[in-house]
């Protein structure tokens, strides 16, 4: 998978990374890639590509179902790796080849999609706007995922974390939301994930100062 | 290395030492404030041949992690170097046979690396109790169910004799150490089924000696329900504040409305 350099990308995520909404902190990021195997991407997605039959040798027909479609059918896989190839590829320091299919949700609809974002996304927009001489953001940010991947020819996928410690549940975390924007002609994939911290979160020494405060409040009390 | 070489210029001498380092024929250390110089073996020098400063860094960095090992994040932060470099030093030394990548019960999908010799050790791999990435409940129930009646048994049981009995028993085609099988022992405390009792030596610890932990059946089991907690009264978290005429009340209690309809 070849990250894909675009200047409108850029500039959205130098604002996205970091918008500061007072009592949270909103980090989002949108990173375009091309699904152009080579080295270690190419020998992964034979190895995945192996795991997928291996199970669906093991499991009954009905198993073979999943939201890319069936996988007996080479273009679903193809969707699979290229999903968990995009993750890998996001949080380097992580392997998902353990991830499944069922770990994902596609989306109906482009618009349901973007209702989405819009609404997580308001009150980021207002300060992009206030940036940006009254510029509408999720204008801006539909411009730009379009110039790199043509929205209206692509599926929309959801990942949902499973397992303790996986990087996309963040610490701390109001809400968060991740989507896989997938065109499988031209061969590329958009991820757009954003994550809202709460402040008091993010630094954890105060937090361990206030438990340890309340525990000799309540020293001497009688507790009924 | 200053006396023996007091006569040679200490830029000559510095280029030869980087030149031997870079040959891999010296090891560089720090020893406190000291910067010490090891002769590499032969061998030594020949596996890592060819691979360059930042292949050698992240080796070292995975070298001190141990039979731990080390995640790429941290590796990463010791040494400093970059996703890339470090991406195209794990291929390097992968490709050499002197790492390999490990799975993490705790977080398989964290990327991490240890010396191609070394066995993980037990938190990685979750010890006895893990087939793979998975725990074999099967195989713990078992182990489990045998200990409960060896305990049972006997009467009274030490750790030891606890300990014996797997291994004459054969039920585990993997040596279950003392640790392991006190975390069985554990399970049935915590299950009810077993309680930990200290040997007074006398009496049914006669055989064991004074002041011994051991274990035996449970004398006394919390049943796990009695009439008291199977009416809504039993457990109910207002239980002082219900009055007949109060805002609580029996007459008014929304569950006992839950518990009635049936």
């Amino acid at each position: 998978m070849k990250f894909l350099e675009y200047t409108p990308l850029s500039r959205l995520n130098g604002f996205l990374n970091n918008v500061n909404l007072g009592e949270c902190v909103l980090k989002g990021a949108l990173e375009a890639y091309s699904c152009k195997l080579a080295g270690i991407d190419r020998k992964l997605s034979r190895s995945l590509e192996h795991q997928v039959l291996e199970y669906l040798a093991q499991s009954p027909d009905d198993h073979s179902s999943s939201p890319m479609g069936p996988l007996c059918s080479t273009a679903s896989r193809r969707t699979l790796i290229h999903l968990i190839l995009t993750m890998n590829h996001i949080y380097p320091d992580y392997d998902f080849s353990m991830v499944q299919a069922h770990n994902f949700s596609k989306e109906c609809g482009l618009n349901n999609v973007k209702q989405i974002i819009e609404n997580y996304l308001l009150e980021a927009a207002k300060m992009w706007s206030a940036e940006n001489g009254g510029d509408n953001l999720l204008d801006s940010i539909w411009k730009a995922v379009d110039e790199v991947i043509d929205l209206a020819d692509c599926d929309a996928y959801s990942y949902m974390p499973e397992f303790e410690g996986d990087p996309f549940i963040e610490r701390g975390a109001i809400w968060s939301f991740n989507f896989f924007f997938y065109n499988k002609k031209l061969k590329r994939i958009l991820s757009f994930s954003c994550h809202c911290l709460s402040k008091l979160a993010v630094d954890d020494s105060p937090t361990e100062e206030i438990l340890s405060d309340e525990d000799t409040i309540f020293e001497g009390m009688d507790m009924e | 290395m200053e006396e023996n070489l007091k006569d040679v210029d200490l830029n000559v001498r510095a280029q030869a030492l980087n030149a031997l380092l870079q040959k891999r024929q010296l090891q560089i250390f720090k020893q406190g404030d000291f910067i010490v110089y090891k002769q590499q073996t032969k061998e030594e020098s020949v596996r890592f041949k060819g691979l360059s400063s930042e292949d050698m860094l992240i080796y070292q960095a995975i070298k001190n992690a141990g039979n731990m090992g080390i995640w790429t994040k941290d590796m990463k932060r010791e040494t400093n170097l970059q996703q890339p470099q470090v991406n195209k030093a794990l291929k390097n030394l992968e490709a050499r046979g002197l790492i390999k990548g490990v799975k993490c019960v705790s977080n398989q999908a964290k990327k991490v690396y240890m010396l191609a010799e070394l066995t993980p050790s037990k938190e990685i791999t979750g010890g006895a109790w893990y087939t793979g990435q998975n725990f074999d409940t099967e195989f713990t129930n078992i182990v489990k169910q045998q200990c409960l009646q060896f305990v049972l048994q006997q009467g009274v049981a030490t750790i030891e004799s606890v300990a014996d009995f797997v291994r004459k028993s054969g039920i585990s085609k993997v040596e279950l150490k003392v640790e392991e099988l006190k975390q069985i022992l554990d399970m049935l405390v915590l299950d009810g089924d077993v309680e930990e009792v200290i040997s007074t030596g006398t009496g049914d610890f006669a055989a064991i000696p004074i002041n011994k932990l051991c274990y035996r059946g449970s004398q006394a089991r919390i049943q796990e329900s009695s009439a008291f907690t199977n009416i809504p009264c039993g457990v109910c978290p207002v239980l002082r504040e219900c009055t007949d005429d109060g805002l609580i009340s029996p007459k008014t209690c929304i569950y006992y409305k839950k518990w009635l309809t049936f």
